[in-house]
């Protein structure tokens, strides 16, 4: 096969021969590019946003709390944020959030934090345990989707 | 002969008894966070006017196009020559539910106790056979029938032997004993299948490892004894609570397949088109239809912050009477739980028969036959309800059964090099779930009015219009009130 070896240069469009093709390649090259770096760029990292909650037993206090019928209270949170959850108690609680599976403990002297990123939207609970074995909600977490 | 079968039952019931009397003595009072929580978010307020309004327009679609006898049609596709095939594959599915009944009990029996997706046993209980198994039997019909390890097992036997674990024993002498006093619809099935809702929505030790696997013992002891008893088809149809659940289910498959002696049939159909290819349900079928729909209502009513509130005045009022000090908070909140459960159905009942008894004159026929001549078509709506309900639990909290695969027994094992792995809370984003919630609520409603309006313009003629307005009203408060339960935040009433 003789002719095969021969590279087929006349057949890559030049930009006289297809300028609008090439054109049309660059284009694409760029975009997809600028798509891939795009979320690469380094990007100004916000500070996490502080919310404090006081508990009076098992009655949750703070700013932007909702009441939605329940016993509970419900936080309310953008999908992507980060925040820091300080809790202060009158006496020793064990905290848990479900979903993100963080836990802290909270007492006199002693400030208990739960920092995270809110990357999944939903609706997750912060619960204690009683003494007799029995979990109860403290506070709901419902983190919106944009 | 029949002495020996009498032993035989007596032995399975005193077996039965020991391994409840265990279930109930596995220490469950410090695992009141008994199953896996669902994270879903409202459904906003838009999307619920939505497929409100969606529904009651597509309502009087539906009544202005059915003019026309409904014949949904069917391909049916006969393979002839594929005979060795399908036992073949008939007998794998059975091998492979035994399989997994042996490989759940002993992980159950021997493996991690933990938070509840430490074993496998829950895990495959709760989400991956209860809720993923569901979906699975509404596309392809018959597949749990296909699956069934305690029906598998009892083939088994009866292939080795020429009399026990008969499918119908042959000689009327040998009739076994209990089958006369059941013999009429599936009342057992009822009963058993609100047992089996209690142990999911209220029973406390129902993430527990071992009191689970005592539990599946159990049930294996009175499904086998139940067989031995009374003969594997009878069970199946009068006390079998989740042979007739899934096959309720797979009458809304689109695919079915039937194993026939020279091959198998394929019968592709509409979604739902064999709810209309059934023959009247006894009052006992209706029964178990309704009893289905109240549970499965109830699981999602029991998390609304209205359930929370009634149950609180209800525990108040125990207090008050001195019977939390009694028993303690758990046992009194199960209680209140008991009390929802068995009441639910009775007023699923009592709505669903005073429309059918709005609708009776109408109709010219009674109340109660109209009653058991539409029971099937409300199966579409707790199919979409199920789906909107679970589809994300499925998806999140299924994920626990993939590091459970990789060391059922809590060795160190690491079999398929997904021990340790994360639940990813994020695999399923919340505006699908809304799309999806909406979507099948929506579709599932004019599956059941369709369904309803065939079955009446056949039983009816032209008084059918008439005779479905009744039901219509009753199916788009239905629709929207399995809605508003998806509208309501979650809440865990203690």
């Amino acid at each position: 096969m003789p002719g095969a070896a021969i590279p087929h240069a006349s057949v890559i469009p030049t930009w006289r021969t297809a300028p609008r093709r090439a054109w049309l390649v660059h284009a694409w090259v760029l975009a997809a590019t600028l798509c891939i770096a795009g979320p690469l760029r380094a990007q100004p990292v916000p500070a996490p946003r502080l919310i404090e909650l006081t508990l009076d037993g098992e009655r949750v206090s703070g700013p932007g709390l909702v009441r939605t019928g329940s016993a509970a209270p419900t936080l309310r949170l953008a999908q992507g944020e980060s925040v820091v959850l300080r809790w202060s108690a009158a006496r020793p609680t064990v905290l848990h959030l479900h979903g993100y599976r963080l836990a802290a403990e909270a007492g006199p002297g002693k400030v208990a934090e739960l920092a995270f990123t809110a990357r999944a939207a939903g609706r997750f609970a912060v619960e204690t345990h009683r003494a007799d074995g029995r979990h109860a909600a403290l506070l709901y977490l419902e983190v919106l989707p944009r | 002969m029949r002495a020996a079968t009498a032993r035989a039952g007596l032995a399975s019931l005193i077996v039965l008894g020991a391994l409840v009397t265990l279930a109930a003595a596995v220490p469950t009072a410090a695992r009141a966070h008994a199953l896996a929580p669902r994270y879903d978010l409202p459904l906003p307020l838009w999307h619920y006017l939505a497929g409100a309004a969606a529904s009651v327009a597509l309502s009087f679609v539906v009544v202005a196009l059915a003019r026309q006898p409904l014949r949904p049609g069917a391909v049916t596709l006969a393979v002839n020559g594929g005979a060795a095939l399908a036992r073949a594959l008939a007998a794998g599915l059975g091998v492979l539910g035994a399989a997994a009944l042996a490989l759940l009990l002993a992980a159950g029996l021997l493996g991690p106790i933990g938070d509840w997706d430490a074993n496998l046993l829950p895990v495959a209980v709760w989400v991956l056979w209860w809720v993923g198994l569901a979906f699975a039997c509404a596309l392809v019909g018959g597949l749990w029938r296909a699956l069934d390890p305690w029906q598998a097992l009892a083939r088994l036997v009866a292939a080795r032997s020429p009399r026990a674990m008969q499918a119908a024993p042959p000689a009327p002498r040998r009739r076994p004993p209990l089958r006369r006093a059941f013999a009429g619809g599936c009342a057992p099935a009822v009963v058993l299948f609100i047992a089996f809702a209690w142990t999911e929505l209220v029973w406390g030790g129902n993430a527990h490892p071992r009191a689970l696997a005592a539990l599946v013992l159990a049930w294996s002891a009175l499904a086998w004894a139940g067989m031995a008893l009374m003969g594997r088809a009878a069970w199946r149809r009068r006390c079998d609570p989740f042979d007739r659940f899934f096959g309720l289910l797979g009458r809304l498959a689109p695919l079915r397949l039937h194993r026939r002696a020279a091959g198998w049939t394929i019968v592709v159909r509409w979604p739902g088109a064999a709810l209309l290819q059934a023959r009247l349900p006894s009052r006992s079928e209706t029964a178990f239809v309704i009893v289905m729909l109240a549970t499965v209502g109830f699981d999602g009513l029991k998390e609304t912050p209205a359930w929370e509130a009634l149950s609180a005045q209800a525990l108040a009022l125990l207090y008050a009477a001195g019977v939390v000090h009694a028993i303690g908070y758990a046992a009194a909140g199960s209680l209140v739980k008991t009390a929802g459960l068995l009441l639910a159905p009775l007023a699923w009942a009592g709505v669903y028969l005073g429309f059918c008894a709005l609708s009776a004159p109408l109709a010219g026929e009674p109340a109660g036959r109209v009653a058991r001549r539409f029971a099937l078509s409300l199966v579409p709506i707790a199919l979409a309800y199920h789906l909107a309900h679970y589809l994300s639990y499925l998806l999140i909290q299924g994920q626990a059964a993939l590091p459970a695969l990789s060391d059922p027994f809590g060795l160190g094992w690491d079999l398929f090099g997904t021990r340790g792995r994360e639940i990813d809370i994020g695999i399923i984003e919340m505006r699908t779930v809304w799309a999806v919630a909406v979507a099948s609520i929506v579709i599932g409603h004019v599956v059941a009015v369709v369904v309803a309006h065939a079955e009446a313009r056949r039983a009816y003629g032209p008084r059918a219009l008439r005779s479905q307005v009744p039901m219509t009203v009753l199916m788009i408060a239905y629709t929207a009130f399995s809605l508003w339960i998806l509208s309501q935040p979650i809440v865990e009433a203690g």
